[in-house]
């Protein structure tokens, strides 16, 4: 009954309910799509430190401005970096977009060509490992094979058994991978000579290496006999050019007992042109970004949810203005400053329960709609968490009885006599 | 119900200092019902607040069913007035939100009897005023004597002994006026509760077994008889 009072009592004055309401209805629709962004993120960066958080993350040093898959290493440091003390496995990798710089704004993680051998990757990251959902792994020396991350998957509609084209070259499907909700969904997982190749032909300086090594090979025998020693020596170096075991980056494996952080710390120092992420380090920067993102989207939540405490803030005392004779009847009849108080207080935590709802409701219905329409381009952005829709009508509800404080403790506080003489 | 020497100021600033009431000394019998008239400004309803326990006097005694209220602990003056007294004021003071169910259960929701209770007690109530048709209607869906009935029947709520009444009729038609001071007479009758009537009305103050008539905050004569008191101070 007291809270059928309370609806009818914010019916009273509809429209300036309505806008009230409205005003709460923004600040949590804008907190709940903020937040649906966050929590993707934030699962995004979860999933990430269970996937890099296994591992020493060695990447080519990086040359400012330069895209990815234009930083690499030669094989020479792979083999460095595994007589570093306490290394146990290296897995060179090669990581390169898959579309050459995309034309179009690209939101969340763009789609990547991971070159590597899966089975080494396995060991460095002791069994954490890429779960499949259909098809087989890669046999040991296998060629021109390619395992699709699951988002990767249903945008490209690949399937087992199917060919799949990256950079202009087929690659036989031969599994999909589990969804990781990070960044293997949108990977296409090659054999790392096959991603070298790739990433040899992709690279304009790397191209004109391989041609004119090629070319040089092509060059008869007996002429190059004819040739001055030292010219001969220059073109034996150009024909030998390690454009073939490049890497953009190494996943680290270290051996049972070691500290992976002075493992990193060793590999920093013994290897040049390398940068070197122990797991710690990695889960720091991981953790910093979330951090920032989180504390962003909570700053712009609470600007908007100001505003629509100040609305509720007004609107109660309005009404506490308007029923001063009301409450001093209510008085009269016996109601306790706490019961006033209550009437009150639950009136305008109602005004929030139902923004909060409401801006709820719209909040998840557009952040879903947008999910669908973004899913067909490759990017699922939001993630609207039972969580996150709790909290929002929490805050709400909770905002909505904050505000209404001060106007129920006038109206609680008013005098009886004064309040019922009133006109 | 005593009041001995009752006085209320109320102080506007130090220079302006209006006496409301100018020691009142009143006894009200059990069962009673008493008529308080007295020109507009006089101090009726300053002693009707007093008497209700709404306001507290400047000085003065009041003894309500053996109880000096103002011996009470701040906090439990409110369900003091909820177990002892009903309240009538005029008609527009029902709750226009609340049907009329809802506003006879009023006091029982600060009684905390539960919602189900509450009904029945309020649909018996309306059925004993003659309301029994009229339980889901707002006020502004009934006419001024049954908004005054919803009233009435409200001030019984929690069965109080003594019943306040601020210009019951103050807003009603002659013949309104009549059928609602036959309906209070009959409670008055039939339970035994004690009535202290506020009026303008000579009808209704005659309905009533005392009329007390108060001037400028005294009581100054009693069933139409000036007393000594009263003409000692003619009106300026
Ligand atoms: N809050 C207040 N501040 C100052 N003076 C007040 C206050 N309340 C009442 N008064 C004064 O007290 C006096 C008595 O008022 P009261 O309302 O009791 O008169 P009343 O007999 O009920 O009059 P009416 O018949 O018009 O209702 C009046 O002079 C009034 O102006
Ligand atoms: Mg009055």
């Amino acid at each position: 009954m007291v809270v059928q009072e309370a609806l009818r009592n914010l019916l009273r004055q509809k429209g300036r309910t309505a806008l009230t309401v409205t005003g709460i209805v923004i600040g949590i629709f804008a907190l709940t799509v903020m937040g649906a962004l966050a929590e993707k993120f934030n699962q995004m960066i979860a999933n990430g430190e269970r996937y890099f958080t296994h591992q020493i993350s060695v990447y080519a040093a990086h040359v400012n401005g330069a895209p990815l898959g234009s930083n690499f290493f030669p094989a020479e440091k792979v083999e460095e970096i595994k007589r570093v003390p306490g290394v146990d496995e290296v897995a060179p990798e090669v990581l390169m977009l898959m579309e050459e710089e995309t034309r179009r704004l690209t939101l969340g993680i763009p789609p990547l060509i991971h070159g590597t051998d899966l089975a080494a990757v396995a060991r460095t990251r002791r069994g954490n490992q890429l779960v499949l959902r259909e098809g087989r792994m890669p046999r040991p020396g296998e060629r021109g094979w390619v395992v699709v991350g699951a988002d990767l998957a249903f945008e490209r509609k690949a399937q087992v058994g199917e060919v799949l084209r990256l950079r202009g070259r087929s690659f036989r499907v031969v599994g999909v991978a589990d969804k990781t909700m990070t960044g293997p969904d949108r990977m296409a997982f090659v054999a790392l000579e096959d991603a070298q190749a790739l990433l040899a032909e992709s690279q304009p300086y790397l191209r004109l290496l391989k041609e004119q090594a090629e070319a040089v090979r092509a060059i008869p025998d007996f002429w190059v006999v004819l040739l001055p020693p030292a010219i001969r020596r220059q073109l034996q170096a150009v024909s030998h050019l390690p454009v073939q075991g490049l890497a953009t980056a190494a996943s680290v494996g270290w051996k049972p007992g070691e500290d992976p952080e002075e493992v990193a710390r060793r590999i920093r120092k013994a290897v040049s042109g390398v940068e070197v992420y122990s797991p710690a380090e990695m889960r720091r920067s991981l953790r910093q970004a979330t951090l920032l993102f989180n504390l962003l989207i909570l700053g712009s939540a609470t600007i908007a949810l100001v505003v629509g405490a100040l609305a509720v803030i007004n609107t109660m005392t309005m009404a506490v203005l308007e029923r001063t004779r009301e409450i001093g009847l209510k008085r009269a009849l016996g109601a306790r400053t706490a019961d006033v108080l209550r009437e009150y207080l639950l009136e305008a935590g109602l005004i929030g329960f139902l923004g909060g709802l409401a801006g709820v409701g719209s909040g998840v219905a557009f952040v879903s709609a947008l999910n669908r329409w973004m899913a067909e381009r490759g990017a699922v952005l939001f993630a609207a968490t039972p969580r996150l829709e709790l909290l929002g009508v929490v805050l709400a509800t909770g905002l909505g009885v904050a505000a209404g404080v001060y106007p129920a403790l006038r109206a609680a506080r008013l005098d009886c006599v004064q309040a019922l003489r009133e006109e | 119900m005593e009041a001995e020497d009752l006085r209320k100021e109320y102080r506007r600033s130090p220079a302006q200092v209006v006496h409301a009431l100018n020691g009142v000394t009143l006894s009200v019998a059990e069962g009673s019902m008493v008529a308080i008239v007295g020109p507009s400004g006089s101090g009726k309803s300053t002693l009707l607040h007093l008497l209700g326990c709404l306001d507290r006097p400047t000085a003065g005694r009041i003894r309500l069913l053996g109880e000096d209220p103002s011996r009470l602990p701040p906090g439990s003056l409110s369900d003091f007035r909820n177990r002892n007294l009903g309240f009538i004021f005029q008609q527009h003071y029902l709750i226009p939100t609340l049907t009329a169910w809802e506003n006879v259960a009023l006091p029982l929701r600060y009684a905390r009897v539960g919602p189900a209770a509450a009904r029945r007690r309020a649909r018996d109530l309306l059925a004993e005023v003659g309301l029994a048709e009229r339980l889901n209607h707002r006020p502004g869906e009934l006419s001024g004597g049954q908004q005054q009935r919803v009233a009435i029947a409200r001030a019984l709520a929690c069965d109080p002994p003594l019943i306040l009444a601020d210009e019951p009729t103050g807003e009603l038609d002659s013949t309104t006026t009549g059928q609602v001071m036959i309906l209070l007479r009959r409670l008055n009758r039939e339970s035994g509760r004690t009535f202290l009537i506020v009026t303008h009305n000579p009808e209704v103050a005659r309905a009533c077994d005392r009329c007390v008539i108060l001037r400028d905050g005294r009581v100054v004569g009693e069933e139409g008889l000036v007393t000594a008191a009263g003409a000692a101070s003619p009106d300026p």
